[in-house]
């Protein structure tokens, strides 16, 4: 039995459709990802798996029971790491913990036990008794994601866990969410890097306009659909369009945005040797990444 | 709506015991330190022009009614500003949704806690005038702890409920200046409500601040109360209805509408 499934779900708030009929069942022990850009409904997608905000229409089951009517119970055995910041400012870190574990009716003995093991786990031990405003940014994230885990959840979820942190606070949190997935707990995260998404993910959804896109293994979508290379030209107007001919003329897939011209190539040994014939631009060689398919699904333009 | 946890409540009221912990001097300063300024400048200063009222000096007659002055106004500075904090800007509640609390659970547990913030300081005030030998019934005094504590519930509902359609701090100035200073002055806590035109003391009697000084100085000096039975059950229907809106409104602040 699926973990999460949703069956034709929706949401509208004040008549405007955020998610607008999803199907997606996720598997106990999988890490799956919800991507798209803002306004795409991933948040308004994981705060009604929280049972955070009721649906309006379809069906969504979590942990086996139907979150609209059984929320209180289904939330006993999730944790959640909300985007905005709410850990309890008025309280220490340990404190923040303990009280949290109140919530849950945990008692006190076993509270405390179980905070201590997860400020390790987060490497958080120095600041135990210290309050969340002298805390980092890295920290605080830190530490939400041990609140999330305080009552032991089988379900975990993750609402963009790393935007607006340094590349080391985010690699630590990558590592510990790995290490937990690694234990079989079932995450859902939410996120606009691609990177986070191809580390930590077995499956994606991506939302786009309150609807799934895509949905898959990300090695398998980013082969299917944009294969296993990616050379990017840059170049000026008039080499450009000795470039784009010969590419047309090679019926090779690209894409031309601005000074860039993406190429899909299937034989990327021999495109590239043309090209480098042809001009002495900057080429990059690279693997397909989610980001290309990410681009290619939403486009590349910037949207408002 | 659901019927309300208790135990979850007391949850929520934990966690407000434990921040107060932290920082209790400055609050016994604001919520027991101003009404004792208040009891003693007003009923000795006043006090020396008016002699007696109903029989009582001055501060005897101004004594009730501060207790009561003082437990609402605890409860409403709790509800609003505390309370409006940690609803928006610390984002407490939203915190605590994510937990198996539920709404009623918040709110009823602030509630409950504004009304103990009434009790810490009527119950200060109440040593305070037994030093001064202004309150003698000692029997009375689980009564009239009783009858602050309901009032600091039916204002911290009130408080509630205002906070929840706030829009920022500002806001607040409404319920103040034009709520709450009215009440403290029309209520029979300073002079008897007698003194002021049949209708417009009428009005008061909506809210329940002036049934709470009646049944307080009942409490204090025995008497006859005619009224004391018909207020004690208009707070009785005052704190169910004060708290149900108090609920549906936070519900619909903090949970998006379709």
């Amino acid at each position: 039995m699926p973990i999460v499934e949703a069956i034709g779900l929706k949401r509208t708030f004040s008549g405007l459709q955020a998610v607008n009929g999803i199907d997606f069942a996720i598997a106990s022990g999988e890490c799956y990802g919800f991507l798209g850009p803002n306004g795409a409904g991933k948040t308004t997608t994981v705060r009604m798996i929280q049972g955070m905000i009721p649906h309006s229409g379809g069906k969504l089951h979590v942990l086996g029971r139907d979150i609209g009517k059984y929320a209180g119970v289904v939330k006993e055995r999730i944790g959640i790491v909300s985007q905005d910041d709410n850990l309890d400012r008025d309280l220490t870190v340990i404190q923040n913990l303990v009280t949290y574990a109140r919530y849950f009716n945990i008692p006190r003995h076993d509270a405390i036990a179980r905070a201590r093991e997860l400020l390790a786990f987060l490497q958080l031990e120095e600041k135990t008794n210290v309050k969340i405003p002298a805390l980092s940014g890295g920290m605080q994230r830190r530490l939400a994601i041990a609140r999330a885990l305080i009552n032991q959840p089988r379900l975990l979820i993750l609402d963009e866990p790393t935007t607006g942190l340094d590349p080391q606070a985010r690699l630590l949190i990558w590592q510990r969410l790995s290490s937990l997935k690694k234990d079989g707990l079932t995450i859902i995260l939410t996120t606009h890097y691609m990177e986070e998404a191809e580390r930590l993910t077995d499956r994606i959804a991506i939302m786009d306009h309150g609807t799934i896109l895509m949905e898959g293994v990300p090695a398998e979508l980013i082969k299917n659909e944009i294969g296993k290379d990616v050379i990017e030209v840059t170049a000026e107007t008039g080499d450009m369009e000795k470039i784009v001919y010969l590419l047309n003329q090679l019926e090779t897939h690209h894409e031309q945005h601005g000074e860039t011209v993406y190429v899909y190539p299937e034989n990327a040994s021999d495109i590239l040797s043309r090209i480098m014939d042809q001009s002495h631009n900057k080429i990059l060689h690279r693997h397909a990444t989610l980001e290309d398919l990410f681009l290619r699904l939403a486009g590349r333009s910037l949207r408002e | 709506m659901r019927f309300p946890n208790m135990r979850r409540s007391h949850r929520v009221w934990q966690r407000n015991l434990d921040v107060f912990k932290s920082h209790y001097l400055a609050t016994i300063v604001g919520n027991i330190g101003e009404p004792i300024l208040y009891l003693f400048g007003i009923g000795i200063g006043l006090g020396a022009f008016v002699r007696e009222i109903d029989g009582h000096p001055y501060i005897e007659f101004f004594a009730p009614g501060m207790l009561a002055a003082s437990a609402m106004t605890a409860a409403a500075f709790e509800c609003t500003f505390g309370s409006y904090t940690r609803m928006t800007e610390q984002k407490v509640y939203e915190g605590i949704l994510a937990t198996p609390i539920e709404i009623e659970d918040i709110v009823i547990g602030e509630i409950l806690w504004g009304a103990t913030k009434s009790f810490f300081s009527t119950f200060a005030m109440l040593l305070v005038m037994m030093a001064a030998s202004i309150f003698t019934s000692y029997a009375q005094i689980p009564m009239i702890l009783l009858n602050m504590f309901v009032l600091g519930v039916a204002f911290s509902a009130l408080a509630l409920a205002v906070s929840a359609v706030a829009w920022s701090y500002e806001f607040f100035n409404f319920f103040f200046t034009l709520f709450l200073t009215p009440l403290l002055l029309f209520s029979g806590i300073y002079f008897p409500t007698s003194m002021l035109p049949e209708w417009f003391s009428g009005i008061f009697l909506i809210f329940p601040t002036p049934h709470s000084v009646e049944i307080n100085r009942f409490l204090f000096y025995g008497g006859d109360g005619p009224h004391l039975i018909l207020s004690a059950f208009y707070l009785a229907f005052f704190i169910p209805v004060g708290t149900g809106i108090a609920i549906s409104l936070t519900r619909r602040r903090l949970i998006p509408r379709h």
